[in-house]
């Protein structure tokens, strides 16, 4: 608002200046918000809210502060980030796969889907905390289990959205498909999957977070030995706030890393899609 | 006996009219009754162990109301669960709080804890390390390399285990301990997911009759044997504006902590209600220990473990941690 009123209206700019206000826009909110929150909990001084200053200190002593050789990671964090990116990252491959690939069957045939959805509604309104005991009569303690309860609901996010996206493709362009007598591969790959594809990823984006949540809460589960979800209770039990505050702030940073990495995939998929579609057109 | 019990009973009923009166004038200490703030309410949070069962005696046998104390009972699951009522003030005593949890919670500044009653003391089969009947771990050594279970990890189990390993020339850092909750630990070891399980009862006498388990450690045995393991805590913020509530709460503790000491009927005939262990149970199962006094040599062990097992940043003064009341 400050760069309306002290900048000409009309007058464009410099480049900097553009780069800078974007940064700002972007950042302001964060920095203030950051702000706050540190001049608030100095103010309060209570062991259950240390500063943010504290927290990135934990972060940094824990987690990065390792030689070059270690690429700056500790065995801290190797021993607990790592095992969680690798479970998270198995279970959202897992839960891509199985959606993607169910939906699409799902989504082409309307009897089926009309067959099964109540059942999908059904399982994906289980909270995995109330069948854990039914896991841990099916399955062995440790990562099958883990895993397992991450895709138990990481999976329905992509699959119910990828069925939506191959069941309501244009009738004009399945009724064109027909008249060029495309095979049926060649209707998948050109028209369905193409048209399907902003409603895949709306689906990814809620499977990656699920799958960030669950992850914390499958490293809860019995057998645990370590990962961020452990690290996180460990120290809940040990009244180490800081680093439980720690952990927190780092959930939130991969939440919003792994968003911003699935987005410009998808600015990426997407793109190619647009500009197919502008080219028919 | 009985004309001073009605003469209690009269005392408190009036102590309670007088503060729920006072209550509906808004903030004020009542000091009827035995002269105790807040009219002797006291709210106390209790886990359901075989550690606490000193709380229902004493409510029970009426020992709360005869200090004129109103006690009021919330169950927790996880002593440091209630950490944050008890900081709040929603909650004035954790009953059957583990030292290690709270010690800690001290050391880091999350509390001013205040140790108001010892509860329990490890006593030996209390809390038993244990195998299937087939398993090849025969002795203590071959635990090395191996999972062994434990409810949560880096706390008393694990603190008390390591000692007694330690002293049998077994080496601690070798065990892999793994996080399950104690009502898993059973089903997990039948199905071979972990090597070993560090039981408490009741779940100890189960695996061992129904399952066969076989045990490879003694959890009670030296150089842990009668530490303490948990107690009744509070804060400083709540003994130093309530002395005397906090005095009466420790007298009536002391008479029912020796009732449990002394005679385990007393104790069997609690537990089915607030521990849910069947009364056809409750008779064979291994008991704590029942400290009737509040010993700070004996406390400096618990400290001296965990300081020694690097669980402490500083090594807190037990004598300053222990209420005491002032007469």
């Amino acid at each position: 608002m400050s760069a309306v009123a002290t900048g000409r209206p009309g007058r464009p700019r410099g480049l900097a200046w553009r780069a800078l206000r974007s940064v700002l826009d972007r950042w302001l909110v964060f920095v203030l918000a950051a702000g706050a929150w540190e001049w608030g909990t100095r103010a309060m001084h209570d062991a259950f809210f240390p500063p943010p200053s504290k927290i990135v200190q934990r972060m940094y002593h824990m987690w990065f502060s390792a030689g070059a050789d270690r690429a700056f990671l500790t065995k801290e964090a190797t021993g607990n980030i790592l095992p969680s990116l690798g479970r998270m990252a198995v279970a959202f491959a897992l839960s891509a796969l199985v959606g993607v690939l169910l939906g699409m069957l799902l989504g082409r045939s309307e009897r089926v889907y009309a067959y099964v959805d109540p059942v999908f509604q059904f399982a994906r309104a289980i909270p995995p905390p109330a069948i854990v005991p039914l896991f841990m009569v099916l399955m062995h303690l440790g990562s099958t289990m883990q895993v397992t309860s991450i895709v138990f609901s990481a999976v329905w996010p992509v699959l119910i959205n990828t069925a939506d996206g191959a069941r309501t493709v244009d009738p004009l362009q399945v009724e064109s498909a027909r008249v060029f007598r495309l095979s049926p591969l060649a209707r998948l790959r050109k028209l369905i999957v193409p048209s399907a594809l902003p409603k895949i990823f709306a689906g990814l984006r809620l499977s990656l977070s699920l799958s960030l949540i669950l992850m914390v809460f499958s490293e809860l589960l019995p057998g645990t030995r370590d990962g961020l979800g452990f690290e996180l209770s460990d120290a809940q039990s040990r009244s180490d706030l800081p680093t439980v505050w720690a952990v927190v702030v780092l959930l939130g940073v991969l939440g919003y890393v792994l968003n911003a990495v699935l987005t410009a995939v998808e600015r990426r998929a997407l793109a190619w899609h647009l500009a197919a579609r502008r080219v028919e057109i | 006996m009985r004309s001073l019990r009605r003469l209690t009973a009269t005392v408190v009923g009036i102590a309670l009219a007088g503060s729920s009166l006072a209550a509906c004038g808004g903030d004020d200490k009542s000091d009827k009754g035995k002269g105790l703030e807040h009219g002797g309410k006291i709210t106390v949070a209790a886990l359901p162990l075989v550690d606490g069962a000193a709380l229902y005696i004493a409510q029970n046998k009426k020992l709360f109301e005869a200090e004129g104390l109103k006690v009021s009972i919330k169950p927790v699951q996880q002593s440091i669960q209630a950490l944050p009522a008890l900081k709040a003030g929603q909650v004035d005593v954790i009953a059957g709080a583990n030292y290690v949890s709270f010690l800690q919670a001290n050391d880091q500044g999350a509390l001013h804890l205040k140790i108001l009653n010892e509860g329990a003391t490890l006593t030996s089969n209390m809390m038993n390390v244990v195998v299937k009947a087939n398993s090849p771990i025969k002795e203590p050594k071959d635990l090395e390399g191996k999972t062994v279970a434990v409810n949560i990890p880096n706390n008393i189990q694990s603190l008390t285990l390591d000692a007694i390993l330690r002293a049998k020339n077994v080496d601690p850092t070798k065990i892999k301990y793994v996080k399950v909750p104690f009502p898993q630990m059973g089903q997990s070891l039948d199905k071979g997911d972990i090597d070993s399980a560090h039981m408490v009862e009741p779940f100890l006498s189960d695996a061992q009759k129904k399952s066969g388990d076989r045990v490879v450690v003694d959890g009670g045995s030296e150089p842990v044997k009668d530490m303490p393991i948990s107690g009744y805590v509070s804060t400083q913020e709540f003994t130093s504006k309530n002395p005397k509530l906090a005095a009466a709460f420790q007298r009536a503790i002391l008479k029912a902590q020796a009732i449990a000491a002394g005679d385990r009927k007393q104790v069997e005939q609690v537990l089915p209600g607030y521990a849910h262990i069947p009364a056809q149970v409750a008779p064979v199962i291994t008991l704590p220990g029942y400290p009737t006094s509040n010993n700070d040599t004996r406390l400096q062990r618990v400290v001296d473990l965990m300081n020694a097992a690097k669980l402490l940043k500083s090594k807190p003064d037990i004598k300053s941690l222990l209420f005491t009341p002032q007469s």
